[in-house]
């Protein structure tokens, strides 16, 4: 299902139909097929496909951020949009940008990185005293989200100039407009690795369930196991976000869908959130480029048209709206 | 397993929660521990399931002080069930369950056949069969309280520490779970508020107040009228039931402390 939806949506806004498509691969794979024009085989090789494929590992990524968090935090509003992440990967993102060392994806990323577990250490910092195990949680991260929000614009504000704050702020959007083969690079090696790591952590995930303490009692290593995860999720959230800005909502829609298709064991619901996740944003994309075409509106207006009201629906069933 | 309690103590900052308990529980003994709200059974249990650092003194279990195991290999000897463990997750009556074999299982892989066949005689020990494939939302405070229990036996420990298990449990289910608890060649410590089903079931009572350890002993030794006047500021006739059982009754109290 995800490789189909991949390759329709290569050809979705393309202005390319079967046989250019079927052409580009051939010529790619060394099949003796009639070459493309330079530019339409370009246009295809080098902007579409790793546009998909970038929005398919994030997609990924953030699913499997949220399903963690959730987990880790015992609330199933956590995110890594709502919980600042994001905004904290912008910030550095946008420092990198704004100080002129942006002529690597390393560097953004890097940068993207500090920020994101800068904004990740505070939010715990702030939940030290009261613990992980309430509401505070995502209110807080909606606090820290602002902070970073605003540190942000100040910077872009301050130091930008025209050209690049409107770039900028379309990225900070999340836009996969600028996808590039070195970003789906990037982005394929962490979200594997990534994705081992917390899979391997699904047993003790299963086991916070029910409080910290069950979950020692159960032989869950509760601290370790903590950071290693909020670390894991921190790291591939700063690279969704380097790629493609903040992308927000993916992470909190798609736990919950596949949580109602398999039950709430992590062994199945990892996987399968990375999977859906994937599927989600190649859709959500190839539907940014579709519906308001020519016009491009960045990804994350979409997915947060489509995460608020199910959001609201969290919090009713919780009985807290 | 023995476990040994060597002069520990435990707080919160500003305030001794436990001070200076020493208790030694025989391989394969029944202990009960007993008294008022506030007077330290659960953190004492806490700091003997490994959840909590003592300030001071330490826990051994056969001679092998607990701090020296990770999680896992403590998990493996030892059980634990909170008061009130609740989750807001849609985890089944059998998922729970396995939850208790975690600790037995590599990274790498799911519950295998044995796990299966464990839990499934779990299930089956604590009348849960029936609901294995219920959602944790749908069971009453009883069956949750159980299916937390059949978690514990589950992790096939020697040692078993229980924080008042028998809350919410109807009157047949408190006689079963408690006729488990002391038949299994499991070592298990216990906190109960009901002294009678205490003094029945238990081999030893050890009876806490202000954080520290006033009796223990047999049943007809620490149920004293005297000692529960001091401990629970009741006046109690101590008894025997048609049945030949402990039984303690009550006095309304004609003065009461202020609540602090």
């Amino acid at each position: 299902m995800l490789v189909v939806s991949m390759v329709l949506a290569v050809r979705i806004g393309v202005g390319a139909g079967w046989a250019e498509i079927g052409r580009a691969a051939g010529g790619r794979l060394g099949l003796p097929v009639i070459p493309l024009p330079r530019l339409l085989d370009s246009l295809i090789w080098d902007l579409r496909v790793p546009r998909v494929l970038l929005a398919a590992l994030v997609g990924a990524a953030l699913a499997v951020c949220g399903a963690v968090l959730q987990s880790v935090t015992r609330n199933s509003l956590a995110d890594p949009y709502l919980l600042g992440v994001s905004s904290g990967a912008s910030t550095g993102a946008v420092i990198v940008v704004v100080l002129g060392f942006a002529g690597t994806q390393l560097g953004v990323t890097g940068g993207a990185l500090v920020g994101a577990l800068v904004s990740f250490g505070l939010l715990m910092l702030l939940l030290k005293r009261t613990g992980l195990d309430s509401s505070r949680v995502v209110l807080t991260g909606v606090v820290v989200g602002q902070l970073f929000a605003a540190l942000t614009s100040l910077i872009l504000l301050t130091s930008g100039d025209a050209d690049s704050i409107r770039a900028v702020t379309n990225w900070l959007l999340g836009s996969l407009a600028s996808a590039r083969w070195t970003s789906v690079v990037v982005c394929a090696v962490v979200l594997a690795i990534g994705l081992l790591v917390v899979w391997l952590c699904s047993a003790a995930l299963d086991g916070f369930a029910f409080g910290t303490d069950t979950a020692s009692s159960l032989g869950v290593d509760v601290r370790t196991t903590r950071v290693v995860l909020l670390v894991t999720t921190s790291v591939l959230t700063a690279v969704a976000v380097a790629a493609v800005g903040a992308v927000g909502f993916v992470g909190l829609i798609v736990p919950h869908g596949v949580r109602f298709l398999v039950g709430p064991l992590h062994r199945k619901l990892l996987p399968l959130s990375a999977v859906v996740g994937a599927v989600f944003l190649v859709w959500t994309d190839a539907l940014t480029r579709v519906v308001f075409s020519p016009l491009e509106v960045p990804v994350g207006v979409f997915t947060a048209l489509l995460g608020v009201p199910l959001f609201l629906l969290v919090l009713r069933k919780r009985g807290e709206l | 397993m023995r476990i040994e309690v060597r002069n520990l103590s435990w707080g919160v900052p500003g305030k001794t929660i436990v001070r200076d308990v020493s208790l030694t529980v025989e391989p394969g003994e029944t202990v009960g521990l007993i008294g008022p709200n506030g007077s330290g059974k659960s953190s004492l249990l806490r700091c003997m399931a490994g959840l909590r650092a003592p300030t001071n003194g330490e826990v051994r279990f056969d001679g092998v002080e607990i701090t020296s195991w990770s999680a896992r290999e403590r998990a493996r000897r030892l059980a634990f069930v909170e008061q009130t463990a609740d989750t807001d997750s849609d985890l089944r009556v059998a998922e729970v369950a396995m939850l208790g074999r975690t600790a037995h299982r590599s990274r790498w892989r799911g519950p295998d056949a044995e796990d299966h066949a464990i839990v499934a005689a779990e299930l089956e020990e604590l009348d849960l069969t029936g609901l294995a494939d219920r959602p944790w939302k749908q069971l009453s405070g009883g069956e949750r309280q159980r299916t937390h229990l059949a978690r514990a036996l589950a992790q096939r420990t020697s040692g078993l520490l229980l924080d008042e298990p028998t809350n919410h449990l109807d009157v047949r289910h408190q006689l079963e779970l408690m006729e488990l608890a002391g038949r299994t060649p499991q070592t298990v410590v216990v906190a109960l508020h009901d002294l009678a089903l205490a003094a029945r079931y238990c081999d030893r009572l050890v009876l806490m107040h202000g954080g520290t350890v006033v009796a223990n002993g047999q049943a007809a030794d620490v149920l004293t009228a005297p000692l529960l006047r001091e401990v629970f500021d009741v006046e109690a006739e101590i008894g025997h039931d048609e049945l030949g059982h402990l039984a303690v009754g009550y006095r309304s109290p004609v003065r009461r402390e202020p609540i602090r």
